[in-house]
């Protein structure tokens, strides 16, 4: 007998086999009721105490937060809300405090309303002289860089609209980029138009009270100091001091140098300064390598990776080391066939935090960060004992003399065994990388065991440092503050750095730098700055010329894109010049000569133009010759004590993936980019795996004030005496007894956007442990209430319907091409329509359900269906005899294209560009951090992530969600999938729009018109994937945290008088957004205002545009290819593919990269059974594990092509409930894909 | 009973006879008012059909594109390439008024009636100051239309279809309301406003930009043969989904 089960979520709990190796349902009833409206409260569907649904592919739970994993009431009606919280609030108060508001309202609105109904003169300012190439309305691509935090670079070509620049786009030429780029590099373009930047705004800026700014123009900085640095001169640079943020720029080194020559200031000292920084790695290619290095990893060719701790693919530190990871992961037609083997990598990662790499791991293992080392260690005995003796000699002389170490809180030998075997068989295309955070030994280590596997000169590099990036940014500032003590530095120049923010706390940086007669500092408007005698506002790097080199010594010049918005900003190669005396001080200039330096022979203008134009020399000039690996010393360093396992909490110190070191704070786009991992916006915290929170006797209860709003319990954290008061947020994945805090939010003195977001753990960050540190107390703070957190976990959540599909790569070879068609006798379901399965779709609910039936049967056959669609009478497009959709013609029998994207989700790291690029290209808003916490963000993309679960035992399974288990929740699995409009077919808001506004278009796009929007928002009530959002208020056009008229009066009514937020205050009255923030603006994508819906487009202004410029060009169809969506085209592993889902003319008759994806038996669509029939389909992730570390239960799922179990003892192992099973009453199913069940299923 | 209980007391006063004729008077009023001032406020600008705003130079559309027959793409040189017919910039005007180092022009009786001319002299400074000169706007699509000159003009819609005769305009007026109506029109029903165009230039007779010879062969019977004869052989099928335009 078949028996199913309906868990809470509505996902089938329990299948049977019928023998016919399909599943099939006696009652589809209960399948296809997905509505949580249809489960009446107070008959609980299932028992809380297995809450938890496993998945029946994978047996594994997933989950997005620990309120979705306990499954509490208070989530349940979370997130039933369209809008999760607060979407009336207007209503919470009392009525009388309603009238109230509104009366106030609407007599300001009406005061406001009257005057200047009629349209403004607009003017049209045309050139004077209209400069040559420039077509108003078309934009103009230019070649730059971005200097990335500490060196190297991003290539990237900005978009320009008459000289204003609106995009940065990756360089296809650029070796680091190749077209693709990071969060950071999407996020640059909003700096540039940042208001605060200017030296006249930055005057007004008050972080907080005493510390305002006052910026200087650079002409009046010289002439301030021109006296003193007279007597420098004099006293051949005696006194003088130099704190220079790292950089490679060819051009500033040459300036140090003759500034530091003997004819200007030799006695001159000079510091190159990080706050954070790979001082790990600098000591440890000290002793092994000979000199300061940077490990270069070519990820595309490794096929064993192993992380120690090493978070290589947050994005932000460039994206090389992102797309060599994802092509090793995975290629188009790679695998699904076992005969033709696997290139695809796998990856082990040691690591304390949960990060992206620990979410691509194959194998993840959390442990705390002191104990990395021992891992390392482990490992390389591992490997040393495996080797052949002569590979082995030098890693085992060096082990034999390294410090003893103990072996508590790491994984168990066995898996160091098999972590060897495996790299055993990889050697050469193996690689080892360790984190920026652990010392010296970890490095060493990671390096000797680099050498000895033959991955040197292969898929590891050693680059040498030359300059200041070889520096210890830790020894720097330790010796500046000696030599300021010491009243040695009469003057100090600060380029770029923020020491006094971000110094580590025990040097106590800012006393000292106070004494300092003369300090001069060029960056934001900072804290440094607000410290410093003479501050001067720096230029961004797309306002004055500069260079910079990868760290393999490609040379860029980073070439400005507009004149300098703010006058008196002065670029680092300019300051500096300037208060040498240099006779070129335009920056120009100084660039141009270091390019004819290089140039040797060549035709230097030729060279000149030929840079500027591809972004990059044409050869690049290796930085130094290829360093080998010294194994003595590797002895040398691991003679040094590994970090001892110490008692108590250790606390891991992390740059924040968003605003690293504080110096993106005041990016709004950044701010309110939800962290990858913990999806928090606008805010940091104190990180602990729920499980130690417990232990330590603190609630991990996320609603302590109300059921709708996060809130972090606020704890006071002790580091060596100093301590930070800041909000407790509970995170799965941290290794136990660790707290993780990301650095650089809390800045004191910054720009608007960054004001009040975070807390500063600089601020508790000893010199000594500047990665990790021990002996931390965290305790709970005394009178402070909790804290808001806006947190974007459970937002737009799917309500854990079966959306997410994974499989184990052998699996995948076995029966990845799986046709069902093929494989058995066509079943016909009650309409008698083929169906028709992949191996993804056999996974999941579509292999349970009624084939499809179109649920708008009415609507698709509207005029555009009748006139341009050739369907069969069932609705399936036509096939041709050999079985190829026959394309969708107009009524020149010219096929129209229809658009379509794949989402891959083995490639998708989850690092964010796609959201970011999204939001510059489409001129989406931030809301801030109170909207964000009501779950009124407005990314047209956004990314989930789910942690997952896999029980490991019968007792696991009973308290998975109803405790919060240590081993479970460190243990986490993350899964990322990026969801955006997915363009249904047949969508669901279309129908229930009163006013036309979504609509479906001939080339199968689901569109928006702003314009006929009446606000109703039924289309986002009825959208099944939660993609559509909501303007509440004027977010695009008026100010962020800006003024409006009667501020000061209504500042003197009581609380309950006054407006909630400025976002209730009428609009007219509001400041306007600044002119200098609207030039970002897309001109092609209107700018949204409040009570409209919008969502993702397709980016339809790229494919209008593209399609115009096809007509000009005469071609009837658009190349595959040559219009790519603005996240397609950030996205760094290349996991979006959009295009045309019909060509079968490209790729020599292939088709379209789209077509090919969408044939491929990891596609799937979301929600299949809803019969919406999505244009974007996801491809299932391939997860590669060891099968040595491997249990039994997860092997046995790989000879069964619907991973359900096969009877046998196995069978119940994947579905978990049990004993608990409860029938699902009170159904109500409202669509009418509810049908009698038929024959063929009964 | 009292006479003060029996009879009906005289509540309302005897004014309150012309209440009915003042409401009906002031409602009518009120109502003509609500309706003005519906009309006047939400008319959209872009159906304002006559709008015919001062422009800072009295550039003489009848004069030079009428009179003189200066093709429309000599100063709005990108409207085959961009979205925008691009207005002007100051040097093209100044390829003719240059006003210096042009002997034989200096000489000349123009230069006399030119020298003090008050437009030129306008211009002439903003040439030489490198300042703009400020063009009021005349049409405009709403900011949530997108309208691409070039696509169009390749297709063969002519200036004319749009703009009306500019070259019999002194000062350039708006003749159409630019309403979805008005562009539907055209795209529903192409033939109607399709000449020949070949972008290859100036040999095709008559030019798309020859507005007269434009409207005399749209107004011709033949015109909607020859339009859809057009439309078949490019292939034209206007797009009517929204998010053609709207975007």
């Amino acid at each position: 007998m078949n028996r199913e089960t309906i868990d809470q979520f509505g996902r089938p709990a329990k299948f049977e086999d019928d023998g016919s190796g399909i599943h099939q349902m006696s009652d589809r009833r209960n399948v296809l009721d997905q509505c949580p409206s249809s489960h009446k409260e107070g008959k609980p569907v299932a028992t809380p105490a297995s809450a938890r649904a496993l998945s029946a592919a994978t047996g594994k739970s997933y989950w997005r937060s620990l309120d979705d994993l306990a499954g509490t009431k208070d989530f349940r009606s979370f997130v039933e809300r369209e809008f999760p919280a607060m979407a009336s609030e207007l209503l919470d108060g009392s009525r009388r405090h309603f009238l109230r508001i509104m009366g106030a309202s609407l007599a300001l609105a009406g005061a406001a309303t009257v005057p200047g109904c009629r349209r403004p003169d607009h003017k049209i300012l045309a050139y004077n002289r209209q400069p040559e190439d420039v077509i108003p309305g078309v934009p103009l691509f230019y070649a730059t860089a971005m200097p990335l935090p500490g060196g190297s670079c991003e290539g990237l070509l900005a978009e320009t609209y008459e000289g204003r620049p609106t995009k940065l786009e990756g360089n296809p030429l650029h070796p680091e980029n190749r077209g693709k780029s990071s969060v950071r590099a999407q996020a640059a373009i909003l700096d540039l138009y940042d208001p605060d930047r200017g030296p006249a705004v930055a005057e007004a800026l008050t972080g907080e009270a005493g510390a305002a700014v006052k910026a200087t123009p650079l002409a009046d900085a010289v002439a301030q100091t021109r006296e003193a640095f007279a007597q420098i001169g004099a006293a051949k640079g005696r006194g003088l001091a130099f704190l220079v943020e790292k950089t490679t720029s060819p051009s500033r080194d040459a300036l140090r140098d003759r500034v530091l020559s003997a004819g200007k200031w030799p006695e001159a000292r000079w510091f190159a300064y990080e706050a954070i920084d790979n001082e790990g790695e600098l000591a440890a290619t000290r002793a092994v390598l000979g000199g300061p290095a940077k490990a270069l990893h070519d990820f595309s060719q490794a096929r064993v990776v192993v992380s120690l701790g090493h978070d290589f693919l947050t994005c932000g530190a460039g994206v090389s080391d992102s797309r060599g990871f994802a092509a090793a992961r995975y290629r188009d037609g790679d695998a699904g066939h076992e005969a033709s083997g696997s290139s695809m990598s796998r990856l082990y990662v040691f690591e304390s935090m949960l990060t992206l790499t620990g979410g691509q791991a194959d194998h993840r293992w959390a442990v705390r960060p002191s104990r990395i080392a021992a891992c390392a260690m482990a490992l390389a005995r591992a490997v040393a004992s495996k080797l052949d003796a002569a590979a082995a000699r030098g890693l085992t002389d060096a082990l034999g003399r390294a410090a003893a170490s103990d072996g508590a809180g790491v994984p168990s030998a066995d898996v160091f065994n098999a972590i060897a075997d495996d790299l055993l068989n990889a050697r050469g295309t193996s690689l080892l990388a360790a984190g920026e955070h652990q010392p010296a030994q970890v490095h060493a280590l990671v390096a000797a065991l680099n050498a000895a596997l033959g991955n040197v000169g292969r898929t590891v590099r050693y680059v040498p440092l030359k300059g200041d990036a070889g520096q210890s940014s830790l020894a720097s500032i330790r010796a500046l503050k000696e030599a300021i003590d010491a009243g040695q530095v009469s003057t100090l120049v600060v380029v770029g750095a923020n020491p006094v923010y971000s110094a580590p706390a025990d040097l106590a940086f800012a006393e000292s730098y106070a004494k300092v007669p003369l300090t001069v500092h060029l960056g934001e408007a900072d804290e440094t700055a607000a410290a410093s005698k003479i501050h001067v506002a720096r230029t961004h790097f797309l306002e004055s010329w500069g260079d910079v080199e990868t760290w393999d010594g490609v040379y860029s010049v980073v070439q400005p894109m507009i004149d300098r918005l703010y006058a008196g900003t002065a670029s680092d190669l300019e300051l500096l010049a300037s208060l040498a005396g240099e006779s070129d001080t335009d920056p120009y200039f100084i660039v141009r000569n270091t390019v004819r330096a290089r140039a040797g022979n060549a035709d230097f203008e030729k060279l000149w133009r030929r840079t500027l134009h591809d972004g990059m020399s044409p050869a690049g000039q290796p930085r130094g010759p290829a360093m080998a690996v010294d194994f003595a010393g590797v002895a040398r360093a691991l003679a040094e004590p590994l970090p001892a396992a110490g008692d108590g909490l250790e606390i891991l110190f992390l740059a924040s993936p968003q605003v690293h070191d504080g110096r993106m704070a005041n990016n709004g786009w950044l701010q309110e980019l939800p962290d990858a991992v913990t999806k928090l916006t606008w805010d940091n915290a104190i990180l602990m795996n729920p499980a130690t929170a417990q232990r330590l006797g603190f609630s991990t209860d996320r609603h302590p004030v109300t059921p709708q709003y996060c809130h972090g319990e606020m704890m006071t954290l002790s580091v060596g005496g100093r301590s930070v008061d800041a909000p407790l947020w509970p995170q799965p994945g941290l290794a136990d007894d660790t707290v993780a805090v990301h650095l650089g939010y809390g800045r004191r003195v910054c720009g608007r956007v960054a004001r009040g977001s975070g807390f500063d753990f600089f601020g508790v960050r000893p010199g000594s442990g500047q990665g990790f540190a021990s002996g931390v107390t965290v305790e709970a703070a005394r009178g402070k209430s909790p804290y808001l957190l806006a947190t974007t976990q459970d937002h737009w959540t799917l309500e854990g319907r079966d959306i997410l599909r994974e499989v184990d790569l052998p699996r995948w070879q076995k029966f990845g091409d799986i046709d069902y068609l093929k494989a058995k006798d066509l079943q016909k379901d009650p309409y008698d329509r083929t169906r028709r399965l992949n191996f993804a779709g056999l996974l999941g609910m579509e292999s349970h359900t009624p084939a499809n039936v179109d649920m708008y049967e009415a609507t698709q056959k509207n005029a555009y269906a009748l006139r341009f669609t050739e369907e069969d009478e069932n609705g399936n497009p036509l096939r041709d005899e050999k079985g190829n959709i026959v394309p969708i013609k107009n009524v020149h029998g010219k096929p129209i294209q229809q658009w379509g994207m794949s989402i891959d989700l083995t490639t998708c790291t989850g690092c964010g560009a796609c959201m970011v690029a999204c939001q510059a290209e489409n001129n989406v808003p931030i809301v801030g951090k109170k909207e964000v916490a009501k779950g009124r963000e407005m990314h047209w993309i956004r990314v989930d992530r789910y942690y997952s679960t896999a029980p490991t035992s019968e007792a696991q399974k009973d308290t998975l969600g109803v405790g919060d288990d240590s081993a479970i929740l460190a243990d986490a699995d993350m899964m990322v999938m990026p969801v955006t409009c997915v363009h249904c077919e047949n969508a669901p808001c279309e129908v229930v729009c009163p006013v036309n506004a979504t609509v479906h278009d001939e080339q199968g796009n689901n569109n928006m018109a702003y314009n006929r929007c009446i606000g109703t928002r039924y289309c986002s009530n009825n959208c099944p994937y939660k993609v559509r959002r909501f303007n509440f208020f004027d977010y695009a056009t008026k100010q962020f945290r800006g003024n409006f008229a009667g501020k000061d009066l209504t500042e003197k009514l009581p609380e309950i008088a006054r407006p909630p937020s400025e976002h209730f205050v009428p609009p007219r009255l509001r400041q306007k957004k600044l002119e200098v923030a609207t030039m970002q603006h897309n001109p092609h994508v209107t700018v949204r205002s409040r009570g409209v819906m919008e969502k993702c487009t397709y980016c339809i202004q790229r494919v209008n545009a593209a399609r115009v410029e096809t007509k000009l060009a005469d071609l009837n169809l658009i190349p595959d290819g040559f219009v790519q969506t603005a996240c397609q085209q950030a996205c760094p592993t290349d996991a979006i593919v959009f295009g045309d889902i019909y060509d079968s003319w490209s790729g020599n008759g292939a088709g379209s990269r789209v077509k090919q994806k969408r044939g491929d038996g990891r596609s799937y669509q979301l929600l299949a059974y809803l019969n919406t029939r999505p244009r974007t389909t996801h491809m299932l992730r391939i997860r590669n594990p060891n099968p040595a570390l491997v249990d039994a239960s997860r092997r046995a799922r790989w000879d069964h092509p619907l991973g359900h179990g096969h009877g046998g003892s196995d069978h119940s192992a994947p579905h978990g409930s049990g004993g608990h099973e409860a029938k699902p009453e009170g159904h109500v199913m409202s669509l009418p894909i509810l049908t009698p069940s038929r024959g063929a299923l009964a | 009973m009292s006479g003060e209980e029996c009879c009906v007391a005289n509540i309302f006063p005897k004014w309150m006879n012309a209440l009915p004729t003042a409401v009906a008077i002031l409602g009518a009023g009120g109502l003509v008012s609500v309706a003005a001032g519906y009309w006047y406020f939400f008319t959209p600008d872009y159906w304002r059909v006559g709008y015919e705003p001062d422009q800072p130079v009295d550039y003489n559309h009848q004069l030079h594109a009428g009179k003189l027959g200066m093709d429309c793409r000599y100063c709005h040189t990108n409207v085959e390439e961009s979205y925008h017919a691009n207005v002007p910039d100051t040097s093209t005007c100044m390829n003719c008024h240059t006003g210096a180092g042009e002997t034989a022009y200096l000489n000349s009786t123009l230069w006399t009636a030119h020298k003090a001319n008050p437009n030129l002299v306008l211009l002439r400074e903003s040439y030489a100051q490198g300042k703009p000169i400020e063009w009021r706007r005349v049409h405009k699509v709403p900011d949530y239309a997108h309208f691409p000159h070039s696509v169009h003009i390749k297709a063969g819609v002519s200036c004319y279809s749009c703009h009306g005769r500019v070259d019999q305009q002194e000062v350039v007026r708006q003749v159409h309301g630019q309403s979805m109506g008005f562009c539907l029109d055209c795209h529903r029903n192409p033939g109607k406003h399709l000449v020949a165009y070949d972008d290859q230039m100036l040999t095709q007779t008559p030019k798309i930009t020859d507005l007269a010879a434009v409207q005399t062969l749209l107004d011709e019977p033949e015109q909607r043969r020859r339009g859809d004869e057009i439309a078949r052989t490019k292939q034209l099928m206007p797009p009517q989904f929204c998010g053609a335009c709207h975007y």
